[in-house]
């Protein structure tokens, strides 16, 4: 098992280096690429714009607090885009047009290669450069110690996070096998990743208690702020620990279901 | 006209193909809206403001809703059928046949969006019998024809604005980061995302001076009764002078795209 996790983890760090060599190839996309995210951006710190000129608390978090929740859904933005988007984007097509088979045919995990193989490397500069600094910002304005147990608290449920994010947008693609064509449910997956934008306690609750619990959704971006500041209860801790890890399970068991009802569509 | 007019029903029937795919588009600009309601309701809870931004709360809400959904109805998709066409060949059929490009795709975009764009509207009307209602909002019958109006002006002044851009693909080989990034540049201009009242008075009078805030800003600013009917008329005028203006550079930048169109392909 941990053998197969080093492997493709290796595989990952490979696939990173061909597609930022691949991507280098086309430099003017690199910067039309950049464009674009650089205007998403704009539109993510609209809302750090307002609530910087509004001044106001939510839930109980003071402005500060909440640039602290903005750069790490920009930061979570840049994993998202990374490691998902496209690869989200492409998924019904290699199904459709039978590129699957090749897939099938690899020794690595089927499910890793179809769901990580594409990974955007350049465009998400701005991400990375906005939400370091607005988590930096965030962190030393809300007075959080910059210890080892606060970093590591943060870390580990930003990572947790990306392991939640994976499964979250992974399980509705296994809907291709069955419908082919999912490019409707794009939308809903983009305009669904930007309900991160800010922090999940200012929804009521039924809407946080669905996004936590049954659509871990808030799990991804709202942990590890609220980690190290100390606002999260022990079953949250425990939650937010457990909850990634099974859905992983869920998602590599739903996987080997889908994956059995698969027939090849192309040449 | 008959030709055109049959691209316009062709264009309405694969619209209709897609229909899941519109509700789910609509399903999913319900999310942003939830957000941005939460958004405004603390701020207003917390600053106890009657006005922000130069609109009361219900003014906010109403304006939130209904231009999410007027970018919804104001969708395009055309131009990277443009950019296909212009990258590999599609364009020749057009040299041999009697048939005018610009005519071709502004009908396939009416046939196209027209089902979207009504559709969309009576989903605004439902949003505005919930504001008016609710949260309080006076809309007059007058407000609602001249934003009707409005809404129809800034749907060509959406298309000249894309055609125009779609041009790009005579010089440019890949054009899927510029189209998106206008994309999202003309959402925040136009009012899309927040009222451009927020950016403050000096930056919202340089926004005036371009095209965008004709597409959202304008007609809800119309339909919530903030402008005269003097402003209104004015604004309609320079609605259509933008369009207008865009058509005949999208004349000339035609014209030059064409001779350096390889004519490559099919």
């Amino acid at each position: 098992m941990w053998q197969q996790f080093l492997k493709h983890l290796k595989i990952y760090a490979l696939l990173i280096k061909l597609n930022a060599m691949r991507q280098l190839e086309y430099r003017v996309n690199i910067v039309l690429g950049l464009l674009v995210e650089i205007g998403y951006l704009g539109v993510k710190l609209l809302y750090a714009y307002i609530i910087h000129d509004t001044g106001v608390h939510i839930s109980g978090f003071a402005p500060q607090s909440l640039y602290l929740f903005i750069g790490t859904f920009i930061l979570m933005t840049v994993f998202f885009v990374a490691m998902l988007q496209f690869n989200i984007m492409a998924f019904d097509r290699q199904i459709i047009e039978g590129e699957f088979d090749l897939i099938l045919t690899k020794p690595v995990s089927a499910q890793f290669l179809a769901t990580l193989k594409y990974v955007e490397t350049w465009m998400v500069i701005p991400n990375v450069i906005v939400g370091l600094g607005l988590v930096g910002y965030g962190w030393y304005a809300s007075g959080i110690a910059f210890d080892l147990l606060h970093v590591g608290l943060y870390l580990l449920y930003a990572v947790l996070g990306v392991l939640t994010m994976y499964c979250v947008f992974t399980l509705p693609l296994l809907l291709a096998f069955k419908l082919h064509n999912i490019s409707a449910f794009h939308s809903l997956i983009w305009a669904l990743w930007d309900f991160n934008n800010l922090p999940h306690r200012i929804f009521p609750s039924p809407i946080q208690i669905i996004g936590t619990v049954f659509f871990p959704i808030f799990l991804i971006t709202n942990f590890s702020p609220l980690a190290i500041m100390g606002q999260l209860s022990l079953g949250e801790m425990i939650w937010g620990a457990l909850a990634p890890l099974f859905l992983f399970l869920l998602t590599c068991w739903g996987w080997r279901r889908a994956i059995s009802t698969y027939e090849s569509g192309g040449g | 006209m008959n030709k055109y007019m049959w691209l316009l029903g062709m264009g309405l029937q694969k619209a209709l193909t897609y229909r899941v795919n519109y509700l789910v588009t609509i399903l999913a600009a319900a999310f942003p809206i939830i957000l941005q309601w939460m958004l405004w309701q603390s701020i207003y809870t917390y600053t106890q403001a009657d006005k922000l931004y130069g609109l009361s709360y219900s003014d906010m809400l109403s304006y939130v809703v209904l231009a999410a959904l007027m970018a919804q109805a104001l969708r395009t998709g055309f131009e990277y059928d443009m950019a296909e066409d212009i990258k590999s060949g599609g364009l020749n059929r057009f040299i041999v046949q009697p048939l005018s490009y610009f005519g071709y795709r502004l009908s396939v975009f009416v046939g196209t969006n027209l089902g979207y764009f009504v559709t969309t509207l009576i989903v605004m009307a439902v949003a505005l019998w919930v504001a008016t209602t609710y949260w309080a909002l006076s809309i007059d019958v007058t407000h609602v024809a001249l934003f009707l109006l409005s809404a129809v002006g800034a749907f060509f002044l959406q298309f000249m604005l894309f055609y125009l851009l779609s041009l790009t693909a005579f010089w440019l080989h890949e054009v899927w980061a510029l189209f998106e990034s206008v994309r999202v540049i003309s959402l925040v201009l136009s009012g899309g995302v927040v009222p451009l009242s927020v950016f403050g008075t000096s930056f919202e009078y340089y926004l005036s001076l371009l095209p965008f805030q004709y597409l959202i800003y304008f007609p809800l600013q119309t339909l919530m009764g903030v402008l005269s009917t003097e402003q209104v008329l004015s604004g309609l005028v320079l609605q259509l002078f933008w369009t207008l203006g865009l058509f005949l550079l999208s004349t000339v930048v035609w014209r030059r795209g064409s001779r350096s169109y390889l004519a490559l392909g099919g």
